[in-house]
């Protein structure tokens, strides 16, 4: 009652200093509910707060509004959408026959295919459903074990756990009706809250599959994706991708895999001979890689034991890192996967990152988060238990969510590389550069970029040639990206301040 | 419900000049009884039973190499010798009009239906409802007393043991794996990309020595496999090892298969085996752990779960 009061009061607050800049009630109405569910709100719920003047009543639905979405199952299919999307799995079918079929106005739901669930997706949707801890995602005991899996080139649910619960049915037993849809009744599995061998989402058939391990990688893609996810180091790796792998989309949506240019080739084929030669012992010490190596290593250990199933045995390790303003080194020895998760939500980086998704995702990207802000944020993540819904609603009530959205003026590389392909044209053969589509220029390329496109025209180095027949609009994108550091397709500037302040 | 609106929609739809050949969609159902035959039934009152198959048992010994361990050394090959029974498992028709196909397995393709609502079936995508790549050896003949009985154990030849955390050239008298996979490059389906993957293994194997230069697999536990993978360790380019040291620590280690000639010679050679399915007996659920091996590879889910409302049997 206090926190609807309180959200209340502030709603009252933030309606009445009201800018240009901000969003109306409607706005607000619209914004929660799209944020919270992925659905508009029904013509209804905006007739419902027209018909309000009074603008502690209007405050009231809102909050009203808010609590009534939070809870609803689109709130859950909207997590799972939102989490399979940070976890770069597969995210679950949404039945489009079905739901182009009704319209915008009268959907009550974004996903009729999305009840189909799995541990993981299950889990996700628990978060929003049962207002779980956070924390939950890596410190979960208990699942849910679905029986229902549509696809032969994954472990399933019973597969995965059955080493740990040999009572899962290990042979279908009864009768299959393809005419019955009702899925069998999901497995609850429950584990000891210290439980070694299980670590919430890490310890699900589906993110071992996502990010999954083979005699070389040694469980460093999971460790990758665990440090990225939770502790956000981006975790780039320097080897650059496949030289198949063209498109800087792909490379971003997975680059945890670009290693998989040199250790995932055909078996049998280079992959011996590679280790003959002895890469791996060099790749184990070039400083380059061990700048990332000295993290993924020890934490990969802890998923050794455990391949399309989970094993009875926890496997040690540690959660090694050192901190980005302090360079305290920190190293947490590890009895098994279970201590992994537990270690993580104790770090303040975890914290950090976390809050980041949560604004991203809420307020929007385009809303600077400061430093002061985020710490704030940091004492109310912590004051409602880390609570997902209730730090939903702590983001959804801040000030910041009723601003304007910010159109960002930043170019970023996905919106040059079709241009730079063009330059490919020509300088593709000449060899000694690589390909400017790629995205993965010199410092010393950039520079000459820059310098040759600033040229006055009729230069003999002037590019690109009046023949190429270069849009002034297409150019003028390019020169924007150099002059703002042109960014990298892992959102990293290549230039510096002090390459820019030299006149190209 | 919408299943089956949707079976009944489909039922009215003009089929292409295939119309005469194909029967229209219908609903399928699978019976599984403890003692009774394995029955799948159609709405139009086909049946098919389920029928299992098994070859004599062959020995095969593979060269394998060990590729790469952080246990010890590397590189130096051993042969790995095992006993293997190969089956098929189909679904056999019982009951059908077109007498011809009595006898025959089941064949199944999906219909495409465009945009007028007419529908197509592509011939050569019939696939038949068969499982022709199955074994049963004596990696874990506790799990499978009844269709593993009288297979030896599978043994691992080395001159040179070292690359195990022991680090000796002899065998040492005991040595834990704490998972046992083979890799293989397919797709992921999270991804989409191709990439080198865990197909199927064991957790807890444990190997004891039985001369100073063998070793032999004295138990292994929780089988698990996608699709290539019944029993058998070996089958795949490559394996991937979890190796308990004596600290409680596990190294890893990867051992290529170097060519499987004289296990594939032995397969193609069973493959005679397969033309019996017709004349066999019915099998009887419970009978054996044949479809306890079958469902760990989730085969009867892919026939049976996946979504068959415009599925067409023949």
């Amino acid at each position: 009652m206090k926190k609807l009061i309180l959200s209340v009061i502030f709603i009252l607050v933030s309606a009445a200093s009201a800018t240009p800049t901000s969003l109306s009630d409607a706005g607000f109405l619209r914004k929660a509910s799209l944020r919270i569910r992925g659905l508009m709100p029904s013509p209804e719920e905006y007739r419902q707060l027209k018909a309000l003047s009074d603008p502690a009543e209007r405050a009231i639905f809102l909050q009203q509004k808010i609590s009534e979405y939070l809870a609803s199952p689109e709130a859950e299919d909207r997590m799972v959408f939102r989490l399979s999307e940070r976890f770069q799995v597969r995210t679950p079918e949404i039945d489009l026959s079905t739901l182009n079929k009704i319209p915008a106005e009268q959907r009550t739901t974004i996903s009729p295919g999305a009840g189909a669930r799995d541990s993981m997706t299950d889990l996700f949707a628990r978060l929003s459903r049962e207002n779980l801890s956070w924390d939950y995602l890596l410190t979960g005991h208990d699942y849910n074990a679905f029986a229902r899996s549509n696809d032969l080139f994954r472990a399933g649910d019973h597969m995965f756990f059955r080493a740990l619960f040999p009572n899962l049915p290990e042979s279908p037993n009864g009768t299959y009706d393809s005419s019955n849809e009702t899925a069998p009744a999901p497995i609850p599995l429950k584990f000891e809250p210290d439980d070694l061998r299980v670590s919430g989402v890490l310890t699900t058939p589906r993110f071992l599959s996502r990010y999954v391990t083979t005699n070389i990688n040694k469980n460093r893609r999971r460790a990758a994706a665990v440090f990225r996810i939770f502790l956000c180091d981006p975790m780039f790796p320097i080897i650059p991708p496949p030289p198949d792998r063209k498109s800087a989309v792909l490379a971003t949506a997975f680059s945890d895999d670009v290693h998989s240019g040199m250790i995932d080739m055909k078996l049998g084929q280079k992959l011996d001979a590679m280790i003959k030669m002895g890469d791996a012992q060099r790749h184990g010490s070039d400083p380059r890689c061990m700048a990332c190596h000295y993290k993924l290593d020890p934490m990969g250990r802890v998923f050794q034991n455990i391949g399309l199933a989970l094993s009875p045995s926890p496997a040690p390790g540690k959660l090694t890192y050192a901190r980005a303003n302090t360079n305290e080194k920190i190293a947490i020895p590890l009895r098994g996967v279970g201590d992994l998760g537990q270690a993580l939500v104790q770090q303040p980086e975890y914290v950090s990152c976390q809050i980041d998704w949560f604004w991203k995702e809420f307020i929007g990207s385009d809303i600077p988060l400061s430093t002061e802000r985020k710490a704030d944020l940091t004492t109310q993540f912590e004051a409602v238990g880390r609570r997902t819904n209730d730090f939903i609603r702590t983001l959804v009530n801040a000030p910041e969510f009723r601003t304007k959205p910010q159109v960002s003026e930043t170019i970023s590389f996905p919106q040059v590389q079709n241009l730079l392909k063009r330059c490919d044209t020509c300088h593709a053969s000449e060899g000694y550069i690589p390909s400017f589509y790629d995205g993965r220029l010199s410092h010393k390329t950039l520079l000459g970029m820059r310098h040759r496109l600033n040229l006055p025209d009729g230069h003999k180095d002037k590019m690109p040639r009046d023949w190429m027949k270069w849009d002034v609009k297409d150019l003028n994108t390019v020169k924007m990206w150099l002059e703002q550091g042109a960014i990298s397709d892992s959102n990293q500037p290549q230039l510096t301040p002090v390459d820019l302040k030299e006149s190209p | 419900m919408l299943r089956a609106t949707l079976a009944f929609t489909l039922a009215g739809l003009t089929f292409s000049a295939l119309a005469d050949t194909v029967p229209a969609p219908v609903n399928a159902k699978v019976k599984m009884t403890a003692g009774q035959p394995v029955v799948l039934s159609f709405s139009d009152g086909r049946e098919a039973e389920l029928k299992v198959v098994n070859s004599r048992s062959r020995v095969v010994s593979e060269k394998i190499e060990i590729t790469g361990s952080d246990c010890g050394n590397w590189g130096m090959t051993c042969n790995y010798k095992f006993a293997f029974r190969r089956f098929w498992v189909a679904m056999i028709w019982t009951k059908n009009p077109d007498a011809s196909r009595l006898g025959q397995a089941v064949q199944r393709a999906f219909a495409n239906v465009d945009s007028n609502g007419k529908m197509t079936v592509v011939e050569s995508s019939f696939e038949e409802l068969i499982i022709d790549s199955g074994f049963i050896s004596g990696l874990i003949p506790k799990a499978y007393p009844k269709i593993a009985a009288g297979l030896p154990r599978h043994q691992l030849q080395c001159s040179d043991f070292s690359w195990l955390p022991a680090g000796t050239k002899e065998a040492p008298a005991q040595q834990r794996f704490t998972r046992w996979e083979t890799v293989d490059n397919r797709e992921n389906p999270e991804t989409g990309l191709s990439e080198n993957r865990p197909q199927g293994g064991v957790q807890e194997l444990v190997m004891t020595r039985v001369k100073p230069d063998t070793l032999e697999i004295t138990s292994a536990l929780n089988p698990t496999g996608l699709v290539h993978f019944f029993d058998l360790v070996t089958l795949a380019p490559m394996l991937d090892l979890a190796i308990a040291q004596p600290d409680n620590n596990i190294c890893q280690a990867s051992l290529s298969t170097l060519g499987t000639t004289e296990f594939r010679a032995v397969y193609d050679e069973l493959e005679s085996k397969r033309a019996s399915l017709a004349i066999a007996p019915s099998y009887i659920y419970g009978q054996d752990e044949t479809l306890d091996l079958i469902s760990i590879n989730q085969y009867l889910t892919f026939w049976f779960r996946l979504d068959l409302s415009n599925a067409v049997y023949r």
